[in-house]
């Protein structure tokens, strides 16, 4: 994502900063829910929804992070199927869920148990291991304490290196 | 499978990434661009002469005094009216649970609420939390009560089955996202000794204790619990306020907690059979010791003073009701809500009270 270089360059233009912004955060979309047609809608809220208050986000030090922030709450707070509420961080992954066949992801090893990540730990694993932020970073993008960011990061990455080491 | 996990995550996230095919930018035109503020040097302005007034009004309260005085927490200033609309708390009246104005289907018992969020008990002995009028069931088996953070971000439970007990919780701004499990030993409910989520702080850490046994877990951090008869032996954890905890019986106190499961007493706390503290933790409502026990279902009175016992009144239900025992509960950190009964228990109504004006009315609810 696009930041701004100098706190007293002049704010851009919602267009502008759209412009440069939106492949960015597509991508990070996708990374989060891991299809192109939910990635399409959740960065296009997050992007109406910064168009609607772009008189304040235009001024903000770092736009890019303000819309990082907007993206993973909206992601978090979309409604999910009741099965998933309350789920309890037990270290293991359900079963994959099936990824189309014979694109580069049929190769990878990991990114298909992140699909089956909890939302909370999934947001915490793509900010940390694509957008490289550090905890509190992530902490700020999430609204919530580094120590949650460490906890979650912890569980994330345990049940990852389960799952991995169940198909071994 | 032996690889580097946090390697592997970086060039695998950045490969999908940089391998996507990214659509075309979507066409928001539909809409009026949000125009520049064209003022903004009124608004600076504004903001300057506000600061110049709110520092003379403050220049003049303190020459006022015979000598300068720490500045005061803010606290509401008396509207000198109390409004009769329906309380922005949730609350249960007659059986019905009321959130944000609006009726939640089925029979409910009570409701405690904190932010945004709420936790209900209802009457078939299900427990439900939710934010806004939408309730989520707590799929759980749960044979002692689940609590909920004073801020509202977290609700945590001790769960039941054959295997046991389980103490864990859940994040209510991430629609019910878990945050793991330990196993607690329960108590025994016929020595007295059951174990209860005791309390759920703000940032998430978990009390659970009976009268021989207490943890304190930490979920949200290193996930390890904390032996409290060893850290803090006979101290009993009432509940989380937004000023801290309440802790003991006899000669109970405002606690801060550390990881370490210390407690460290902040100011005594009068005795109570019941103990509430406003959201923004500046004033808490008692009901003294003594006064709800037996089969007392209605309280005249209650006793209302600020944390830090500078100021304290005593809140009257208007004349010919009671409050509803332990049903009452702040809205902000000026007004109190409460069911309130008739004394022949036949007829309920809602009463708002204000602390700054020591006065309660009726209000229009349910």
């Amino acid at each position: 994502m696009i930041d701004r270089m100098t706190s007293s360059a002049p704010a851009p233009t919602f267009e502008e900063y759209a412009e440069v912004g939106w492949p960015s955060l597509y991508r990070y979309a996708y990374l989060l829910v891991g299809n192109h047609a939910d990635a399409e809608d959740l960065a296009q809220q997050t992007l109406l929804k910064a168009y609607r208050s772009w008189d304040r986000i235009g001024r903000a030090d770092v736009p890019a992070a303000y819309l990082r922030r907007m993206l993973t709450n909206t992601y978090l707070s979309s409604r999910r199927p009741k099965a998933r509420r309350l789920e309890l961080l037990t270290d293991e992954l359900p079963e994959p869920r099936a990824v189309a066949a014979g694109g580069p992801e049929d190769r990878m090893v990991l990114w298909p148990h992140v699909q089956s990540l909890p939302p909370r730990q999934r947001a915490v694993v793509v900010l940390r291991y694509y957008e490289d932020l550090g905890e509190q970073e992530i902490a700020d993008a999430l609204g919530c304490s580094r120590g949650t960011v460490k906890s979650t990061a912890h569980h994330a990455l345990k049940a990852l290196r389960a799952a991995i080491g169940k198909e071994s | 499978m032996d690889i580097d996990v946090e390697e592997t995550l970086g060039r695998e996230l950045h490969t999908i990434a940089s391998g996507l095919r990214i659509p075309a930018l979507p066409d928001l035109a539909q809409e009026p661009i949000p125009t520049p503020r064209r003022w903004p040097s009124l608004l600076a302005a504004a903001a300057v002469v506000l600061v110049v007034i709110l520092a003379a009004v403050f220049a003049e309260a303190f020459h006022a005094g015979s000598s300068p005085q720490p500045m005061p927490q803010p606290v509401p200033a008396p509207t000198g009216t109390l409004p009769r609309t329906a309380p922005a708390t949730p609350y249960v009246l007659a059986d019905r649970l009321y959130v944000d104005g609006q009726q939640v289907p089925g029979k409910w018992w009570s409701v405690d609420a904190g932010g945004d969020a709420w936790l209900a008990w209802r009457a078939d002995d299900t427990w439900w939390w939710g934010r806004g009028t939408e309730p989520h069931r707590i799929e759980a088996r749960l044979d002692v009560p689940p609590a909920i953070s004073p801020n509202g971000d977290y609700v945590a439970m001790i769960v039941t089955d054959d295997n046991g007990a389980t103490l864990t919780g859940f994040d209510t701004a991430s629609d019910g996202e878990g945050f793991g499990g330990v196993t607690v030993d329960a108590g025994d409910p016929e020595k007295g000794t059951t174990v209860f989520v005791r309390a759920v702080t703000d940032d998430g850490r978990v009390v659970a204790q009976g009268l021989e046994s207490g943890v304190l877990w930490l979920p949200l951090t290193t996930g390890e619990t904390v032996d409290l008869t060893e850290t803090a032996p006979g101290q009993q954890v009432e509940r989380a306020t937004a000023a801290g905890l309440v802790v003991g019986s006899e000669s109970p106190y405002l606690a801060q907690l550390s990881d370490a499961g210390e407690l460290t007493r902040v100011r005594d706390l009068p005795v109570h059979d019941d103990l509430e503290v406003s959201p923004g933790g500046q004033w808490l409502v008692i009901a003294p010791g003594g006064t709800l026990g037996g089969e007392v279902t209605s309280i005249r009175s209650l006793e209302a003073q600020t944390v830090d016992a500078t100021e304290d009144t005593t809140l009257t239900a208007p004349e010919g009701w009671g409050f509803r025992t332990l049903a009452w509960a702040w809205e902000d950190d000026e007004h109190l809500v409460s069911p309130v009964v008739t004394d022949d228990g036949q007829t309920q109504r809602i009463t708002r009270c204000s602390v700054l004006l020591a006065r309660c009315v009726l209000v229009d609810a349910g």
